[in-house]
């Protein structure tokens, strides 16, 4: 077992090691590149902090004593069967729920936020998006500017740009002026993924963004999200010289991280670079795709879905790796 | 259909766009950049683009000509920017003819009645035609373009923030409180009109502060989980007062407990809107017992009369004198919703969704109920119970406007202004005696919004 591979830990210590180490290796020929998006910097700084996390819905706990951190320019992905806590946890983040222990977003603990506070640096997009109303699909994506903008002012016209510029990056340009109800639940997710881009925050927290995309889409949005906790979007370039939205609590500072929910394994080995595993509410292990040898890997996915193969396939000298069931 | 259509010509373009890294968008195709221009116009405001801010925007200009041009081509025919355009002008056209119906309206107001009044003699100085056309038919024109502007509008605002098709403004127990308060000035109070004004005003303030008050206290729980959580809420109350304490002692460590602090579940800060439903649904009610207490131990020869009347619905008596106050606070009101109208759609979003974008949800669903309470409890406590105006002229607005937007807030109130102007018009001229007004409301809204619904003039559900 290598020791990025944690072992149900749940220690502080543990964690700030993990933390302060530089998050990428050599690429020695044991280790798989499962990711194509190698991290940008070699330090990347913690965004989010998780400590012995302990949520739940009334008297009955669903998550127990998780601890994990997620970092800047990484998407952490949440893995784990039905059931296991995922979206609980994403709720709890959200203070949606109560929750105990510490979660310290950008070194600040999560409960010392205001709520204006915490919509500017979290953006969450639940499994389902919750907008029971017709209205236009670039008005869904103008709600995204909703933290930064006054109480009573309009978005303005930049603002407007920026979230057609968002609609195109998902491909939805064409439906700018349509009703966001007569799209597909594919095409819902996607607007919420623009609605995402404009919202600019520095904590993305997705609870299965990929659940009704088709295959060509599923990887087309997790390219999207790498480039846009990359910052690599173009459409925020501008944002911070514009007057209206200066603001020096939002990503100036901090880059972006993702925290992503997801049921296809293949999916998150390939875009994420880090993968907390949950089971029964509890985090069985916290795996390094790029890091941690096959073997480990193997291991720790049978633990929580059964037992699978984890295969490396090489192409062009890139390394993919591919799950499946054990016969 | 034309939807249809549109959906099936897409995936191709679609499809290339992905394949494309994102920034690289400028490479647009005649037709979608075209379209694209379409949507800017499109969007509320309509401001071009301005060459110098954008330097692409020379490239979007150009073949935006060039889509005019060739109209024939046949793929132009069916972008879904020609769809947009076409829907915009549909937009604007029922906007504009329901505001020029609510002007011909007022001026048929001004003019019909008992004592018909015609332009000629009032320019020639009539001081008979004048004085009523001051007394009596300025104010009941005037309340009746403001009331129904205001019942529309509001209609809108209950339906958008309950999400719930059937809200309207009597779910938090505005208009039974309105009822109960004028019997009780008809009872108990001198005889006076500004007396009866005052106390429905006064009643269904009363009504709707109860049940936002009760709501708060049930606890910050919303949508349908209201019941379901808010058993749980009891059951664990005394865990509650533990935690906060435990909050209030560590506050300054890091790693502090804090459960069920104030900052997500209880207090006036975050009353879902489940249980406000609820405690209206109680208020209501309750005010609904009271309005009958007060009939039982009213005299059946007048005071009876005067309180099914009352609640019935009238501009009758309405004069010059009565309505400042009640117009001032009426408009006031409407002034607000307009300016929080971002905020009103955007309550119509998942409360924990709405929520990560940075509304207040609980705080800012109290301020939109109160300001559309105050609104409404202003109109009929000036005129009596008027129903349906606050159900028919959004659902009107919406089958017309297809979408909840500013634009679709506005026509709502214009085409309540005009369903209560027509009504109260018909009330003075059908028959000699006054009808309720009550009765032409829904004669003349519930077959246009049945004609609209069978012609398949809109609704979402034909356009796919």
């Amino acid at each position: 077992m290598l020791n990025s591979t944690q072992r149900n830990s749940g220690t502080d210590t543990a964690h700030r090691q993990l933390s302060s180490s530089p998050f990428h290796a050599d690429h020695s020929s044991t280790r798989v590149s499962a990711s194509r998006y190698d991290a940008p910097a070699a330090e990347s700084h913690t965004c989010l902090q998780v400590s012995s996390l302990s949520a739940g819905y009334g008297r009955s706990q669903i998550l127990k004593d998780v601890s994990f951190c997620a970092k800047q320019g990484e998407i952490s992905g949440l893995l784990g069967p039905n059931g296991c806590g995922k979206t609980t946890l994403l709720r709890a983040l959200c203070r949606q729920l109560p929750f105990t222990g510490s979660c310290l977003l950008n070194g600040r603990p999560l409960e010392q936020m205001t709520a204006r506070q915490l919509a500017k640096q979290i953006s969450y997009i639940p499994q389902r998006s919750g907008i029971a109303i017709s209205i236009p699909v670039i008005d869904v994506v103008l709600m995204g500017f909703n933290p930064v903008l006054s109480l009573l002012a309009q978005p303005s016209r930049a603002q407007k740009e920026k979230a057609l510029k968002a609609l195109r990056a998902v491909g939805l340009e064409s439906y700018a002026g349509q009703d966001y109800q007569t799209l597909s639940e594919g095409q819902k997710q996607l607007c919420i993924l623009a609605r995402t881009i404009v919202e600019d925050a520095s904590l993305l927290l997705l609870d299965e963004p990929e659940s009704s995309l088709d295959f060509p889409h599923r990887h087309r949005s997790m390219e999207l999200l790498t480039e846009i906790i990359r910052g690599q979007d173009s459409s925020h370039a501008d944002s911070h010289t514009s007057a209206e939205d200066t603001s020096n609590e939002r990503t100036a500072f901090y880059g972006k991280a993702a925290l992503v929910t997801l049921h296809d394994p293949q999916l998150a080995l390939k875009y994420c670079s880090r993968l907390i595993l949950l089971k029964n509410g509890v985090c069985t292990a916290i795996l390094q795709p790029a890091k941690d040898s096959l073997p480990d890997m193997e291991d720790a996915l049978s633990e929580i879905y059964g037992p699978i193969r984890l295969r490396a396939f090489e192409e062009k000298g890139c390394l993919s790796l591919i799950l499946l069931p054990r016969v | 259909m034309r939807t249809e259509q549109k959906k099936n010509a897409n995936p191709n373009t679609h499809f290339r766009r992905t394949t494309h890294h994102w920034r690289s968008a400028h490479t647009e195709t005649q037709t979608q950049a075209g379209y694209l221009q379409t949507q800017t116009d499109q969007l509320d405001s309509a401001v071009p683009y301005s060459q110098t801010d954008h330097p692409d925007s020379a490239a979007l200009h150009a073949p935006a000509a060039n889509v005019s041009d060739s109209a024939s081509c046949e793929s132009v025919q069916h972008t879904p920017g020609h769809t947009a355009r076409h829907n915009y002008m549909q937009r604007s056209t029922a906007l504009y003819l329901s505001a020029l119906l609510l002007l011909t309206a007022c001026v048929i107001s001004l003019l019909a009645g008992k004592y018909p009044l015609s332009l000629e003699k009032i320019l020639a100085g009539d001081a008979m035609q004048l004085q009523v056309l001051l007394t009596l038919r300025i104010p009941r024109t005037l309340m009746a373009v403001l009331g129904g502007f205001a019942l529309g509008a509001a209609g809108f605002v209950f339906q958008t923030v309950f999400r719930n098709p059937l809200a309207a403004p009597d779910m938090i127990g505005v208009s039974s409180g309105a009822s109960a308060g004028a019997a009780f000035a008809i009872l108990v109070l001198p005889a006076s009109a500004a007396a009866v004004t005052l106390s429905a005003f006064a009643g269904g303030l009363l009504a709707v502060g109860i049940a936002l008050g009760l709501a708060s206290a049930a606890g910050g729980y919303g949508g349908g989980l209201g019941l379901y959580r808010y058993s749980r809420k009891t059951a664990s109350s005394s865990d509650d007062e533990m935690h906060s304490h435990q909050y209030s002692d560590k506050s300054n460590t890091s790693s502090h407990r804090w459960t069920y602090s104030r900052r997500y579940t209880g207090g006036a800060a975050s009353a879902g809107s489940g249980s406000i439903v609820l405690a209206g649904i109680a208020v209501h009610s309750l005010a609904q017992t009271v309005l009958m207490i007060l009939k039982l131990t009213a005299d059946p020869e007048r005071q009876l009369a005067s309180i099914e009347y009352w609640i019935m619905g009238s501009l009758n008596a309405i004069t010059l004198s009565r309505i400042p106050f009640y117009c001032t606070v009426c408009a006031a009101g409407l002034a607000g919703l307009f300016l929080l109208h971002r905020q009103i759609i955007l309550l119509s979003v998942d409360e924990a969704e709405a929520r990560m974008l940075g509304v207040p949800v609980g705080r800012m669903r109290l301020l939109i109920l109160l300001l559309a309470t105050l609104v409404v409890a202003s109109v009929i406590s000036v005129t009596g119970v008027i129903s349906f105006i606050g159900l028919l002229a959004p659902h009107i607005a919406r089958l017309l406007m297809r979408d909840n937007r500013l634009h679709t807030l506005t026509l709502s109130g214009l085409l309540g202004g005009v369903l209560l102007t027509a009504a109260d018009i018909l009330t003075r001229t059908v028959t000699a005696s006054e009808l309720p007004v009550s009765i032409f409301t829904s004669l003349l809204g519930a077959p246009f919004l049945l004609y609209l619904i069978m012609s398949g003039n809109g609704g979402k559900n034909n356009a796919e």
